[in-house]
């Protein structure tokens, strides 16, 4: 019943095929400093994460087992509105805006965060304490790349961490009473957003540490409310109160609660390895961690010889993403090699190395687009005409230093091989759309006949 | 489902258009397009299979600018595409929610086919509320100038509204409410009484199965811009405000922080809008209630000892 609730409730608030963007509509009034009330209530329901209910794909069959949340039944996420990142906000939102103006917005939201987060624990997605759907959300309150790509819960968050950092140099007092609220909330989030917010230096150490000192321990831990844990202790903890700092050393020695593991889990590994990485970065940041915990460190390594720490930009994460572009070939490969054998160099260049290695042909279209259109100008005079060569070049967005570059490649594709011009008619276009308004007519018409002629007749076949 | 328009974009096809739109914008205006131009064109309009298909879409996303640039063309081979008996009429209508409405005469040709979508029931929500978003735009700018009128009557518009239904009367609100936001102090007045009155009082229509707690917010949002003109807006409007949606309360919260010339223009209104506003829902559940509520009684004690009144009291969050 729970779960044909939640579809009936995703169908009724899903907008179909949305293209219109309240943000677009909405932006340009905040922009220009319109404030209003129900400017005000549009942002924030905007920036509300919004149940979202899909099929639900698993790897594993839950075979005979009965499902017991509606999670194990449907894929059950929170999302924004247009896919607003935090950062869209915070650069419409003008820094210098009035005490009171910040102090609604903030409190509007904060209701908004908590109403969401009530939703999601009732959905069955969020615990009060413990992982849950924000923390997946939400790697970082900070500003951090690890936020990349998120939704749900994530844009909403980190606008309240900068606001609330906005407003406390505008005023403390107003600052602090968020962290209370906050405090106050009974949610695992906006404890962290309390977290985040006692790093600041304009809270007093003891008031952070008292913070710090009753969150429930699990939260030192296992959620990654650990980020903000580790974030606030590398910056304050030297501040912190002796006595204080004793009494959140304790906690940090016990290690997060047994009962917080599933039955069946390794739960004294899984307990050393919480305290081994928090108080491994504590010592790494030069930390005095005393002699019990030093005591407790030498037994932990003992225990288990083969862990290291992880790099020190990780402390608290427990899942880190990276990526890249893969490989980018060199185009100092062809330094040296005459134009007109460059064509013939790079695919011999190809065919010798590993695809690792990247693309040589790739890196010299992005680094010298001038000097690969004159190797293929080169090529075609030997009837050379390798469409994959040119295809990239013709993708490549760049500027060309060479005035008379785009006109070269234009006259080439007009003498194109007929046989083979099909194998380069969507670059061509593309091309030729990118470089219409500063072709010369008597160029650029004779080739949009000659793309048209082919593009309009080949998709009409395959069409 | 990809949108057929972005296909467009990205398309040989749309790109050759694409070209050809960009040379006639850079081209200074002549009275018609040389016959070279209009060769290209027609050579993609009947293109055939999916290549014209992108081609066309491209095309009639331009609609606007082609009418201006090649009217007798764009009328022979483009307004065509719109209506909803050619093949392409969805993908077109879709395509065109990216330009403007472009001049009343391109309307009047395409005026039959554009009314015809607020009736279609598989329309997607975003082309709707674009299409009654403009349907209000052309209405403002006929109470706004005395030429270059678009041609359609009080009539039609309200008819398609209540073809439409609840999501278009937001968007509807949505403009109005915009418009009149825009209004300096010293216009409001004469705003509200020349155009956004009469506008509202043309097509929004009457029926009372089509009032819903959709538009609240955005009648609210109309009313709170009129200024000192609130009390006469507030007598055309409040009829139409029904309850907000209990979980959202917004409407009662935008009230509640008002600018005092409002409630001082006419803290009765103002009460009755709160009550409308309101409705009936459990009692100490309404946020922001209280904070309306006293403002009204700082404007004028004696309303604080009326029955209205205290029934609304009694539904604060407090």
């Amino acid at each position: 019943m729970k779960c044909w609730r939640l579809i009936i409730r995703h169908m009724r608030t899903t907008k179909h095929r949305t293209l219109r963007s309240e943000w677009s509509e909405l932006a340009p009034q905040v922009k220009r400093g319109d404030h209003s009330p129900s400017v005000l209530e549009l942002l924030a329901e905007i920036l509300r994460p919004k149940l979202k209910v899909s099929k639900r794909l698993s790897f594993y069959d839950i075979g005979d087992k009965l499902p017991v949340h509606p999670s194990d039944l449907l894929k059950i996420d929170y999302e924004v509105k247009d896919h607003l990142s935090a950062d869209d906000v915070l650069q419409a939102w003008p820094e210098d805006t009035s005490l009171e103006t910040d102090d609604r917005l903030l409190s509007l939201l904060t209701i908004v965060l908590k109403a969401a987060l009530a939703d999601a624990i009732h959905v069955g997605v969020e615990e009060n304490e413990g992982y849950g759907i924000s923390d997946i959300d939400v790697p970082s309150v900070a500003q951090s790349g690890q936020n990349s790509y998120r939704t749900g819960f994530n844009a909403i968050v980190r606008v309240m961490a900068e606001l609330w950092s906005r407003l406390a140099k505008k005023s403390p007092k107003h600052a602090l009473a968020f962290i209370q609220t906050w405090c106050d909330g009974g949610f695992g989030l906006t404890r962290r957003l309390a977290l985040f917010a006692c790093a600041d230096p304009i809270i007093s150490p003891a008031f952070a540490a008292d913070i710090l000192g009753n969150v429930p321990s699990s939260e030192l831990f296992l959620p990654n409310s650990s980020v903000e844990v580790y974030r606030l202790i590398r910056a304050r903890w030297k501040e912190f109160p002796t006595q204080k700092q004793g009494a959140i050393m304790r906690l940090l020695c016990e290690g997060p609660p047994r009962n917080s593991f599933r039955e069946g889990a390794e739960i004294d590994r899984a307990i050393d390895r919480c305290r081994f990485e928090i108080l491994t970065n504590m010592v790494r940041d030069g930390f005095d961690i005393g002699d019990d915990a030093s005591t407790l460190m030498k037994d932990i390594c003992t225990r288990w010889p083969e862990w290291t720490p992880r790099p020190a930009e990780q402390a608290g994460f427990h899942i880190w993403h990276k990526s890249g572009w893969g490989a980018t070939g060199d185009p100092d490969k062809l330094r040296g090699v005459p134009d007109n054998r460059i064509v013939a160099e790079s695919k011999k260049i190809a065919e010798e190395t590993d695809f690792s290695d990247g693309n040589t042909w790739d890196a010299l279209c992005l680094s010298d687009p001038d000097r690969a259109a004159r190797g293929l100008e080169a090529a075609a005079a030997e009837d050379d005409w390798t469409a994959e060569l040119w295809c990239q070049l013709l993708w490549t967005q760049k500027e060309y230093s060479d005035p008379d570059t785009a006109k070269r490649i234009a006259l080439l594709l007009s003498r194109w091989p007929h046989e083979s011009f099909e194998a380069i008619i969507d670059p061509a276009a593309s091309w030729l759309e990118e470089h219409s308004k500063t072709l010369d007519d008597e160029l650029l018409w004779p080739l949009w006949d000659r793309i048209a002629d082919a593009a309009l007749i080949v998709e009409a076949v395959n069409g | 489902m990809g949108d057929v328009f972005t296909n467009a974009r990205n398309a040989s096809a749309g790109h050759l258009a694409q070209i050809v739109i960009n040379k006639l914008s850079t081209d200074s205006g002549t009275n018609d397009i040389p016959d070279a131009m209009r060769q290209r064109l027609d050579k993609l309009v009947d293109a055939l299979g999916n290549a014209g298909k992108l081609a066309r879409i491209c095309l009639a996303a331009e609609v606007s600018f082609l009418f201006e640039r090649a009217p007798a063309w764009t009328k022979s081979k483009i307004v065509p595409l719109f209506d909803w008996s050619s093949v392409d009429a969805a993908d077109a209508w879709a395509a065109r929610k990216y330009s403007n409405i472009g001049s009343p005469e391109l309307f009047g040709l395409t005026k039959k086919p554009f009314l015809e979508i607020f009736g279609r029931s598989n329309l997607p929500s975003d082309e709707l509320r674009t299409f009654a978003d403009w349907l209000t735009v052309i209405y403002i700018v006929n109470r706004s100038r005395k030429k270059e009128i678009y041609p359609i009557s009080a009539t039609e518009g309200r008819a398609a509204l209540r073809r439409a239904g609840v999501e278009a009367l937001s968007s509807v609100g949505h403009r109005l409410a915009i418009e009149m936001e825009a209004a300096p102090p010293e216009q409001k007045v004469e705003r509200w009484r020349d155009i956004i009155a009469p506008v509202f009082n043309a097509i929004w229509p009457l029926d009372i199965d089509l009032q819903s707690h959709v538009t609240t917010f955005k009648l609210v949002q109309i009313l709170r811009a009129t200024g000192e003109v609130f009390p006469e807006a507030a007598d055309v409007i409040i009829p139409f405000v029904r309850p907000d949606n209990p979980q959202s309360q917004s409407a009662i919260f935008s009230i509640s922080e008002a600018p005092d010339s409002l409630y001082k223009s006419s803290p009765e209104k103002i009460l009755d809008l709160i009550a409308a506003v309101v409705g009936e829902p459990t009692p100490r559940s309404v946020y922001a209630l209280d904070k309306a509520l006293s403002r009204v009684r700082a404007f004028a004690p004696s309303l604080a000892e009326t029955r209205k009144f205290q029934k609304l009291l009694s539904y604060a969050l407090i």
